[in-house]
């Protein structure tokens, strides 16, 4: 990177409620996220837990009855994007602001639901019975074109469908766009929403935790729990937001993506390329090591086993290890936005928080079991998905 | 100065010819790949057109158990790119942990989604359920597409409906220039899906009378299917290496409208950003386009508007260039769309033949440009403009041009 990347907004829409400060202190006091499923009734599943966003207030926050009309992803991630917008003090964003920024949004499984409602009506009741409102949502760049609308932002456009690292290919573009000068200023994040059509292809996919439990790197972890949200954050040059007298959370010093090589829906348990990440990440920041990884582990056996191979071949000594998802399961496309807002926080608090649920401990490494004061300069966030692809990412406390 | 970003290699599958070479060979004849729907059942719909693949064998390019365990969609991202990275002439292995793989789509494994939910709702499960659901996410053919050619890469899925590959050839662009990579493939694909059928259908989108791009009688688009991969390199790398250099990709302009979610800018602002960006990206003129390949998709606000576009862009130039709309032969490839009818423009611009929009008849006076309709046209092309625009005011422009 030729040009020096700052974040100065954060919006949150989470299981801990919405905004920022409820996720980091839910985060940092340890208090887990995770409840039975309110959705629907998860009672018939072998996973019968979540971690669901409440029913959002949307009068609060200024928005009509057609809010709550909307697939959930796009309440959270419209919500998102409003707090960051406001939070990176964009309240009110002029002609030239919006025709160079950008809108990234990354997501696993898009507007799944109203996706299910719209092709069950065609295969049961025919497709004439279907709703053509319905099928709009259907198409996976409705989430990004209407925060688009919403802020009037003429900028660039874009849904990266990457899975669990829909966040991190998001920022990833909105990076290579600013390097080249096509927008200074870029909305970036992801989202997900929770639902019976998610959870069954889940449960039929078998990777779901059968103990209900959130346990990353548990040697007697059964799987994932699957939550909901969205994470988005403000990512522009440091010049631009030094002008404007933003609030600068973090610098992003360094980011590197790489697939792995492995067998086609299946992760690496090597984490071989995953670990290519982690030191080229580092190389372009300028590391030999960092202060704390908050890493990717969701409880997939070789997601896990990928991650913990990689920390120990990139890492001579010990690093500390931080793990939010034991705490908020994993929200698929939001979760690498979820992990940059708390390393955000962690360089700001100096704190890493605990990881819960982790009884049966991998040896040889420096698990944060309780939370930990700490002299933090510098974060690596690692994002890995189903697709086999890899993020790692560094940030710098500015 | 920036390093100049060539295409050095070409691979299709569309509904009127499943290589670059019977594709071409349809275009300039004006064939239309317009026919009665076979992939789904179609007898509940009060229409049956659509743009499929004609004669594609899966069993010709994958093995038995490759077939049982690949979407539709993916086998069509594979397919083109093979045909892309032969065409080059390149030696994948030299460029290990230096290659990029962008693919647009809107759709990917929606046909393994749609058999999920099949057999979920008529309580008919069976093992195939898993490979169903791990077939569809939109990454996924990008896997298959690094697994199949054995390389080691980097992927990024851009998903904007109908500008996707149009967008993910100028990421491509992006990612050579800043030397992030140094081979990109990049294209998109789409499969024909029922749900997106469905979808049009129940949108009035669709036209029962043909597709007739920028005709006053034109009735809607028709849905079609397909992949188109390009291979792009820098100049100076493509040069060394001794490669056939078919054009330079000069430009990109990217945009959101920001105004509605359906209908298209009332004074195609969004257009006018993306085609200013992509121009001034390209440091050229406009007296410098001398072609503009439309998106075009034969719906009666999306060519009004797009002309609308061109005109206000190039002011009173418009009239003198030729436009042409391959959707009108091979219908709407969705994420495909932008670059099957990019490779189309490069085609166009090497042979110095433009093919026609065919189906057109009646002018409407809000479409009154040149569309070179029915006959194809021989004229030299030095550069020419890309348009694909997508659901959410979504707009790309890419600017290719002759090699120097």
């Amino acid at each position: 990177m030729k040009k020096r990347y700052v974040i100065t907004g954060i919006g949150i829409v989470s299981p801990y409620g919405i905004g920022l400060e409820p996720f980091w202190q839910g985060i940092k006091g340890g208090e887990s996220a995770v409840r039975p499923i309110k959705n629907f009734d998860g009672s018939g599943y072998p996973t019968k837990v979540s971690g669901e966003v409440s029913d959002i207030p949307y009068k609060e926050y200024g928005y009509s009855f057609s809010f709550k009309r909307m697939p959930r992803i796009s309440q959270f991630s419209l919500l998102a994007s409003d707090l960051a917008l406001n939070d990176a003090g964009f309240g009110e964003l002029t002609e030239e602001d919006t025709e160079l920024m950008g809108v990234y949004l990354g997501t696993r499984n898009g507007a799944l639901e109203k996706t299910g409602i719209f092709y069950e009506k065609v295969v049961l009741e025919g497709p004439y019975r279907s709703a053509p409102l319905l099928f709009q949502e259907t198409v996976f760049n409705s989430i990004a074109a209407k925060i688009s609308l919403k802020f009037k932002i003429t900028g660039p456009s874009y849904v990266t469908p990457a899975g669990e690292t829909g966040t991190l290919a998001a920022l990833d573009l909105a990076l290579l766009q600013m390097e080249v000068g096509r927008v200074n200023r870029a909305l970036v994040g992801g989202a997900d929403e929770f639902c019976e059509v998610l959870h069954q292809g889940h449960c039929h996919l078998k990777i779901t935790a059968t103990d209900d439990l959130s346990r990353p790197f548990d040697e007697k972890r059964t799987g994932l729990i699957c939550s909901e949200g969205a994470a988005i954050i403000v990512v522009e040059e440091l010049t631009g937001a030094m002008e404007r007298g933003a609030n600068i959370y973090g610098e992003i010093i360094g980011l590197h993506t790489l697939n792995d090589q492995h067998r086609v829906a299946d992760n690496d348990p090597q984490g071989i390329n995953l670990a290519r990440c982690m030191e080229l990440a580092m190389q372009e920041a300028g590391l030999e090591k960092v202060d704390c990884l908050v890493t990717t582990a969701n409880g997939n056996r070789h997601i896990d086993q990928g991650e913990l191979a990689a920390i120990k071949e990139v890492f001579t000594s010990r690093v500390p290890i931080a793990n939010i998802k034991s705490l908020m399961g994993d929200t698929g496309g939001a979760g690498g936005g979820m992990n940059i807002a708390a390393a955000v926080m962690m360089l700001r608090d100096q704190t890493i928080p605990a990881i819960a649920n982790l009884e049966n401990i991998p040896e040889g490494y420096d698990f944060v079991l309780e939370s930990r004061t700490a002299g933090l300069e510098t974060v690596m966030v690692n994002a890995a998905g189903f697709g086999g692809n890899n993020f790692s990412l560094i940030i710098k406390k500015y | 100065m920036q390093k100049a970003v060539v295409a050095t290699g070409l691979g299709v599958l569309t509904p009127i010819g499943n290589n670059v070479e019977t594709f071409w060979a349809g275009l300039v004849n004006g064939r239309s790949g317009d026919q009665p729907i076979t992939s789904f059942d179609i007898s509940e719909y009060r229409m049956n057109r659509g743009c499929e693949l004609k004669g594609f064998d899966p069993k010709d390019y994958f093995t038995p158990r490759q077939i049982r365990r690949m979407d539709r969609a993916s086998m069509l991202a594979v397919v083109a790119a093979r045909e892309a990275v032969a065409d080059a002439g390149i030696d994948l292995q030299n460029y290990q942990g230096r290659i990029g793989v962008i693919l647009g789509t809107t759709l990917s494994g929606m046909i393994s989604a749609q058999e999920y939910f099949r057999k979920i709702l008529c309580d008919r499960q069976d093992r195939a359920l898993a490979t169903n659901l791990l077939e569809y996410p939109l990454y996924t053919a990008g896997t298959h597409l690094i697994d199949k050619l054995g390389i080691e890469a980097e992927q990024i899925s851009i998903s904007t409906a109908c500008s996707s590959s149009l967008h993910a050839i100028g990421v491509g662009l992006d990612l050579l220039r800043t030397k992030r990579c140094d081979l990109v493939i990049v294209g998109g694909y789409d499969p024909m899906a029922e749900l997106t059928y469905a979808g049009f259908e129940l949108l009035k989108a669709m036209s029962r009378d043909g597709i007739k791009p920028f005709d006053a009688e034109r009735k809607g688009l028709v849905l079609g299917e397909g992949a188109g991969i390009l291979i792009l390199e820098r100049q100076e790398d493509a040069q060394v290496r001794g490669a056939n250099i078919y054009a330079e990709i000069a430009g990109y302009g990217s945009s959101s409208d920001a105004f509605h979610m359906t209908a298209p800018h009332s004074e195609a602002a969004g257009i006018l950003q993306a085609m200013k960006m992509a121009m001034r990206d390209a440091e050229l003129s406009l007296e410098d386009i001398d072609y503009i390949n439309a998106h075009g998709t034969g719906t009666k606000h999306n060519d009004a508007a797009e002309t609308l576009g061109i005109k206000r862009f190039f002011g009173d130039l418009a009239y003198q260039i030729p436009i042409s709309s391959n959707k009108s032969m091979i219908g709407h490839t969705l994420g495909a769309a932008g670059s099957i009818e990019t490779i189309a423009g490069i085609i166009s611009m090497n042979k110095g033949i433009i093919p026609p929009t065919i189906n057109y008849s009646t002018l409407d006076p809000e479409c009154d440009l040149d569309y070179v309709p029915n006959v194809a046209r021989e004229q030299q092309i030095r550069a020419f403009m890309k348009n694909s625009f997508g659901f959410g005011g979504n707009n790309a422009i890419l600017i290719v041009k002759e090699v120097e």
